[in-house]
């Protein structure tokens, strides 16, 4: 449970910089985003993944998933946000082959 | 922007074809090897292990756990020792070359002196990472009748992380090829982690998209 638990703040810590730093919001706004975007997604993608889904569509679904929430959170241009979900979930995803 | 989607949706597709000898995320192997209980009794036999890929013609020995290539199913074979040229059949496998593989096949599968398995064999498989099995040990009984060598799976012994061992007897079965019998202890956590985790998820996730609506229609509406 516990490492659950890690693994979903890893995920935040993580993405947090990168929404940060490409949708230039307010820091505490971009904790905030972070937090309800993966909150959102995470378990979900989890359950997916325990259920033997295939990892590399859950992680597709993951980003477009998270671009869509992005955008009606922050309402920048859409492909600015789509691009800012991919960077975070690969580099979550590669983190994950190593964890 | 339709590109982009269009590679994602390409990445998802293609990524299916290439996990064939990968291990699914979540999954650990869990090592397997056979014994022939009754080997002994065939003492004048020589019996070899022989499947492709990798598994080139393997002695078994007596009261020896036989291991093999996870991907491969192969079948167990029987000669007699006085038909079993040991120098000439070493040449043979221990020289990788297209030719020997061909001639290895030939050997095992066109030689009227072997008599082969009627089952062919495969590895236990993988499971869920948070499972405490870490070994199976098959005990297999053969039977040579009228030039066919007969194989029953008797009882698998399952070795756990923590030292610990069960011994499961196989029920009677008319499959040539019985299921491995369910461990006992199938995973470290309790039975409702998953339930719990599952429930937990969802609340924070209901929860979460409530919050994401509520803010996206506060933004919208200033």
């Amino acid at each position: 449970m516990i490492i659950y638990i890690l693994y979903f703040l890893i995920t935040i810590i993580v993405e947090l910089p990168v929404i940060y730093y490409l949708t230039k919001i307010k820091f505490k706004e971009a904790i905030v985003y972070s937090f309800l975007i993966n909150s959102f997604t995470w378990p979900l993608a989890m359950i997916a993944y325990h259920l033997e889904f295939n990892f590399y569509l859950i992680e597709v679904l993951v980003v477009l998933t998270e671009s869509i929430l992005l955008l009606a959170l922050i309402q920048k241009t859409y492909p600015k946000l789509l691009i800012a979900a991919i960077i975070m979930n690969t580099i979550t995803a590669a983190l994950s082959f190593f964890m | 922007m339709k590109r982009i989607i269009f590679i994602l949706i390409l990445i998802t597709l293609f990524s299916s074809l290439v996990q064939a000898d990968v291990l699914p995320a979540g999954k650990k192997y869990v090592s397997y090897c056979f014994v022939i209980e009754n080997q002994n009794d065939y003492s004048d036999y020589v019996f070899l292990l022989y499947g492709e890929p990798l598994v080139h013609g393997e002695l078994i020995r007596p009261n020896d756990c036989t291991s093999f290539y996870k991907m491969t199913t192969p079948r167990v074979y029987a000669i007699k020792n006085i038909d079993f040229n040991k120098e000439e059949f070493n040449i043979i496998r221990e020289v990788r070359s297209k030719e020997n593989s061909e001639r290895l096949r030939i050997y095992f599968e066109e030689n009227q002196k072997m008599l082969t398995a009627d089952q062919k064999l495969n590895n236990y498989g993988t499971i869920s990472e948070y499972d405490h099995l870490e070994q199976a040990k098959d005990y297999i009984k053969v039977t040579i009748k009228d030039n066919v060598l007969y194989l029953k799976k008797e009882k698998v012994t399952y070795i756990y992380e923590d030292g610990s061992s069960e011994e499961i007897l196989y029920q009677n079965y008319f499959d040539n090829q019985p299921p491995f019998p369910e461990p006992s202890k199938s995973a470290i956590l309790p039975w409702w982690t998953n339930t719990a985790l599952m429930s937990s998820g969802f609340i924070l996730v209901i929860a979460s998209l409530i919050t994401i609506i509520i803010l996206a229609v506060k933004k919208f509406r200033k």
